[in-house]
């Protein structure tokens, strides 16, 4: 009976224990099936491994290449838990390659051990489960300080806890891949809006902007063909220019402005921004001195934006000449253009003391084209259009705060660390 | 068609559309006298002041939508509220150049306005619009 008894202990684990061992693998199965990432896997692994044979170590281990990988583990004393081994010299490896468990009860008269590794720690006899038979990725081992045999209930139950493990990592890189994919689709969808906004925008332009003057031409030509009088004649002829000029205007900005907002391979680079708003200001110095503008730059806090390069001149000139077209008559005018970082931004502004905004009123317009052409085309409406597009081609967005005849500031952000 | 149209206004900011229009309208000899306002305020004040004097009062309105200072939108909210001082159905049309479905549903939900007319105003448009009433 003792000896009957004695053997059950060493070679069979007792039908109570193999039903602890079974909750304790259903336990694990619900929590691993609510695991999103591979380290919380191998948290839960390394713990369940080792109680549900009562080892005195557990290891994770991953195969990555010719090597095996001991991403985790959970023992009385460290193993080798961060090290790299190849697959040949490895037990782990050898569980790997020829895709079955081993049992080793005394590992130094294995000689697939590799007993100079092994010396410095407890272990005196394994169990290796490879994780996932048909091709492993990876094993799950078992040490014990005494020489140790475990039994084939013990071992099911750890092939068991490694198979699935196994379909956990494989459901954990599907659920990766579904949110890569997730995520992909949001931000095409965040593209999509936003270029039907755009297009919504130039269909806006086209049916309001480029109408009016149109049926006015379509009405011009009718009366001059039906009356009579060469005077009336020539003065409809002569009403007919401006109209003309302005939609040829209207139609080349148009096009530049579709232009910029398709062209998504535009190259940004990173822009030396005092370099680039000087050479600006020089083309502006006529109208600087005649105005007896003061420019201030303050470019300390960042002096560099991530930009195309013939977009931002633009955008610079666009803003300053703007500030100094709408300046405040009997008042000095004093442009202020800075920059600095914030929360992961870098903002630009330009600032001046002209006529400002009243924003309440024409806020929602601000950066539209204007409707009607009894202005110049080239003085009011399309400069801000252009420029909110190269802004907006560029990933970033700008606005206006105005306190009318104080000042106006225009700013620009743009995300400093995203490189496209 | 009604005997005789005394009046006109018309409320457009675009100041060669209003030149062309009003000659329109002047050779159809169907209208005495044309009056032009730049945006829907001046002609809102104009109709206010007009409450006193009826014979000022236009019969046909045709208005733009897109103006500055005050919108035909505009316009038509506050003609709604002046309107029940004024003893007149002016008759009220929104002249634009886009034919925008988003305004012309807007337009419907203004009980004043009788139609929602597309630019250009040719000669035969602007007798068939009389005609018609």
């Amino acid at each position: 009976m003792n000896t009957e008894g004695a053997m059950v202990s060493t070679n069979k684990i007792s039908p109570n224990t193999y039903s602890v061992g079974m909750n304790k693998l259903v336990l694990a199965v619900q929590e691993l099936s609510l695991a999103r990432n591979l380290d919380t896997i191998m948290l839960i692994v390394r713990r369940v491994a080792r109680e549900l044979t009562g080892a005195d170590g557990a290891t994770f281990v991953l195969r990555d290449g010719e090597y095996c990988f001991y991403a985790e583990e959970d023992a009385i004393s460290p193993l080798w838990k961060g090290s790299k081994f190849p697959l040949k010299t490895c037990i782990s490896g050898w569980a790997m390659l020829n895709k079955q468990s081993v049992v080793i009860e005394d590992i130094y008269v294995d000689d697939r051990i590799p007993h100079d590794t092994y010396r410095p720690t407890f272990v005196k006899s394994l169990a290796m489960v490879p994780i996932r038979t048909i091709s492993p990725i990876g094993a799950i081992g078992n040490y014990w300080a005494r020489n140790h045999a475990p039994s084939n209930d013990e071992l099911l139950l750890l092939q068991s806890l490694a198979d699935i493990t196994a379909v956990s990592i494989e459901n954990v890189n599907m659920y990766n891949q579904l949110e890569d994919k997730l995520a992909e689709r949001t931000q095409m969808l965040a593209q999509l809006t936003d270029q039907k906004q755009q297009l919504e925008e130039f269909c806006q332009i086209i049916a309001h902007n480029m109408r009016a003057p149109l049926s006015n031409l379509l009405l011009l030509g009718d009366m001059i063909k039906e009356t009579p009088d060469m005077d009336d004649k020539l003065m409809f002829l002569d009403k007919q220019k401006p109209v003309i000029d302005y939609l040829n205007d209207m139609f080349d900005n148009l096009v530049d402005a579709i232009q910029v907002r398709m062209d998504f391979s535009v190259d940004k680079e990173e822009i030396d921004i005092e370099q680039n708003v000087l050479k600006t200001l020089a083309l502006l110095q006529g109208e600087i001195i005649e105005c007896g503008a003061v420019v201030n730059c303050d470019f300390s806090e960042a002096n560099t934006i991530l930009f195309s390069p013939t977009y931002f001149d633009s955008v610079i000139f666009n803003l300053v000449s703007n500030a100094i077209k709408f300046r405040l008559p009997g008042t000095q005018p004093e442009i202020t253009i800075k920059t600095y970082k914030k929360d992961g931004f870098t903002y630009l502004e330009v600032e001046d003391n002209g006529l400002g905004i009243d924003l309440d009123k024409n806020g929602g317009n601000l950066f539209k084209l204007r409707k009607t052409f009894h202005n110049h085309p080239n003085s009011k409406g399309f400069g801000l259009f252009i420029t909110k597009g190269h802004v907006e081609a560029m990933g970033g967005k700008i606005w206006a705060t105005s306190e009318p005849g104080i000042r106006t500031v225009f700013t620009i952000q743009i995300n400093s660390n995203v490189i496209q | 068609m009604i005997n005789k149209i005394n009046k006109l206004c018309l409320i457009d900011d675009d100041s060669l559309f209003k030149f062309l229009t009003e000659r329109v309208i002047q050779d159809t000899q169907l209208v005495d006298r044309v009056e032009v306002f730049s945006n829907g305020l001046e002609a809102i004040n104009f109709l206010n002041n007009a409450k006193k004097t009826p014979e000022e009062l236009p019969d046909i309105i045709l208005l733009d939508i897109d103006m500055p200072v005050m919108d035909g939108w505009g316009f038509l909210e506050e003609y709604g509220k002046l309107f029940p001082e004024l003893n007149r159905n002016i008759i009220t049309y929104i002249v634009s150049s886009s034919n925008d479905p988003a305004d012309i549903k807007r337009s419907k939900g203004f009980v004043h306005v009788k139609d929602f007319i597309i630019k250009p105003i040719t000669k035969q448009k602007f007798i068939d619009m009389v005609m018609a009433l």
